[in-house]
């Protein structure tokens, strides 16, 4: 098992509108990685060229330690894409078997049978006559029966209630119990993320802001509220962006305990994700 | 490719279901009971085309992202819709030429297998032909638009055929029409004189071409023609699905 199970050295993606990258950024093995950023950011671009859908302009793409069009490689990867899978006419039965053929002896028919009850998903109704979550689950389910050593999920838990979401959660709890698997996760709800991932990437504006291990990086952003003046008696590069308003200023700094020890009157929180997101591309929208 | 066959057919099969029988039905019975025997050409070439549509319901499924990401190579995945095609133009063809058995037009007497022969393979043909334009430009545009380029295309052969007749002199036309047997010298009765007379006239039935030996040579090179296109389209969807962005 290589160290590291998905990388991105140097990879470009020009689109007329939009450019992705010059961008690096590595999924270690045994972790779960989660990509935030804004709507139109790059997640999505970011994944389907890790995951061999699309090439780069410039740039290489390593999965599992080969190449992500090598059909072997695949093999062992599983793919959760927000709105693509098979035509919604079919049933869970017919996509199982249809799974058992494209992966062969890789494919376990038992573990799918046994993802299927435990999600409650009946065989034989049409994938078009389950709910949004039950959708996504069957899609978990289709990802996770050939075991897979990496899952590459788009957004796995948008427009679910806090219930499927704490099952689909627990499920990438127990798959990530084995050290030779890892998730890249991207996601809007930051939450799930600050629940789940050992590290956060931050896409913005088709760059990679940081990829930080999630406990420093709650550790080191923080919330400071305080008057203007104070702000003034930060060393640079401290304070990444301020919103002022009529009571004072709300800023983001980056060496929480640095200000802290600097202005000990002044409330510094630790900052979430949302708040990070927040502030960067209020930062980048001036 | 096992899988990727079976999830078309699912696919085919849970949307089109009763619509298929409904389709074959329907065919069957005007051509059996209404004495149409066009119909079961038809049949043959409305398969073809329902086969084709299993690009659609890919596309509005995404399926081919998906697919990107799973172990199967762009050959097996194209593969897959051409055999597809492929069997269900067979499929009607087998059943279409089974149904003549009991036409009206055959148990008369009135009609001969051969003539059936003859026309399910051009219903055959024209099926393949369609498949083979559709195919890749729906890969490279999407299905809807693909279907209007290849009605402006087979719209462009047909004046294509048209211009070629008008180009030629009607001397030329005739020399090729009798090559390959659709007119020719026939004998016929003259009230007037009370005999015989050989006179060149223009063939209006199969029985009267197939008499023809060039007209095998037409059937033939039609059926090697389609083939060979459908082969080359296949060739060139694959070109285009391997090149193709999500």
């Amino acid at each position: 098992m290589p160290d590291n199970a998905a990388e991105l050295h140097g990879v470009q993606k020009v689109y007329k509108d939009f450019q992705l990258g010059p961008l690096d950024l590595t999924v270690p093995a045994g972790t779960i990685v989660g990509l935030v950023g804004e709507n139109g950011a790059g997640k999505t671009t970011t994944l389907k060229i890790l995951t061999g859908v699309n090439l780069p302009d410039a740039g290489r793409a390593r999965l599992l330690g080969g190449d992500p069009r090598d059909t072997g490689i695949r093999a062992r990867l599983g793919v959760v894409f927000e709105d693509a899978y098979f035509y919604e006419g079919m049933n869970a039965g017919q996509i199982g078997r249809s799974m058992a053929g494209i992966f062969g002896g890789r494919w376990d028919r038992d573990t799918f049978a046994g993802y299927l009850k435990r999600f409650g998903l009946d065989a034989r109704k049409p994938v078009k006559e389950y709910s949004r979550g039950m959708r996504m689950k069957l899609s978990l389910a289709t990802a996770l029966s050939h075991g897979p050593d990496l899952l590459v999920l788009d957004e796995p838990t948008a427009g679910l209630d806090p219930v499927v979401r704490g099952e689909i959660l627990d499920l990438f709890l127990e798959f990530i119990q084995d050290e030779n698997h890892s998730i890249l996760m991207s996601s809007h709800i930051t939450s799930d993320l600050e629940q789940i991932a050992d590290s956060i990437a931050y896409l913005h504006h088709g760059q990679l802001l940081f990829h930080e291990d999630k406990d420093a990086l709650m550790q080191e952003y923080g919330l400071l509220r305080c008057g203007e003046a104070d702000l003034h008696r930060l060393p640079e590069g401290v304070a990444v962006f301020t919103k002022k308003g009529a009571f004072g200023c709300e800023t983001l700094v980056k060496g929480r305990e640095t200000v802290q020890r600097l202005l000990p009157g002044a409330v510094c929180d630790p900052a979430g994700i949302d708040d990070i997101m927040r502030f960067y591309s209020g930062r980048d929208g001036q | 490719m096992s899988g990727l066959w079976f999830k078309d057919w699912s696919t085919l099969f849970s949307q089109y279901k009763r619509n298929l029988l409904l389709l074959v039905v329907v065919y069957l019975g005007m051509a059996l009971l209404l004495d149409m025997p066009f119909m079961l050409y038809a049949m043959v070439f409305i398969l073809g085309v329902y086969a084709q549509s299993a690009v659609s319901f890919d596309e509005r499924s995404h399926w081919d992202m998906y697919a990107h990401t799973l172990p199967v190579s762009p050959a097996a995945i194209v593969g897959g819709k051409y055999l597809l095609g492929l069997f269900a133009v067979a499929a009607g063809f087998v059943l279409g030429l089974f149904a003549f058995l009991f036409s009206p037009g055959v148990v008369r007497g009135t009609m001969s297998m051969a003539e059936a022969f003859v026309g399910m393979l051009a219903a055959a043909v024209l099926a393949l032909l369609y498949f083979s334009l559709s195919l890749p430009l729906s890969y490279r545009y999407g299905s809807e638009r693909a279907r209007t380029v290849v009605m402006i295309l087979i719209l462009f052969l047909a004046v294509l055929a048209m211009a070629v007749t008008v180009l030629l002199s009607p001397e030329q036309v005739q020399t090729i029409q009798r090559f390959f047997g659709f007119r020719g010298p026939d004998q016929i009765w003259d009230s007037a004189t009370e005999q015989t007379v050989t006179m060149e006239v223009e063939y209006g039935s199969l029985t009267q071409w197939m008499r023809n030996r060039h007209f095998w040579w037409l059937v033939g090179g039609a059926c090697l023609a389609s083939l060979l296109l459908f082969l080359a389209s296949w060739a060139a969807s694959i070109l285009v699905y391997k090149r193709k962005q999500f």
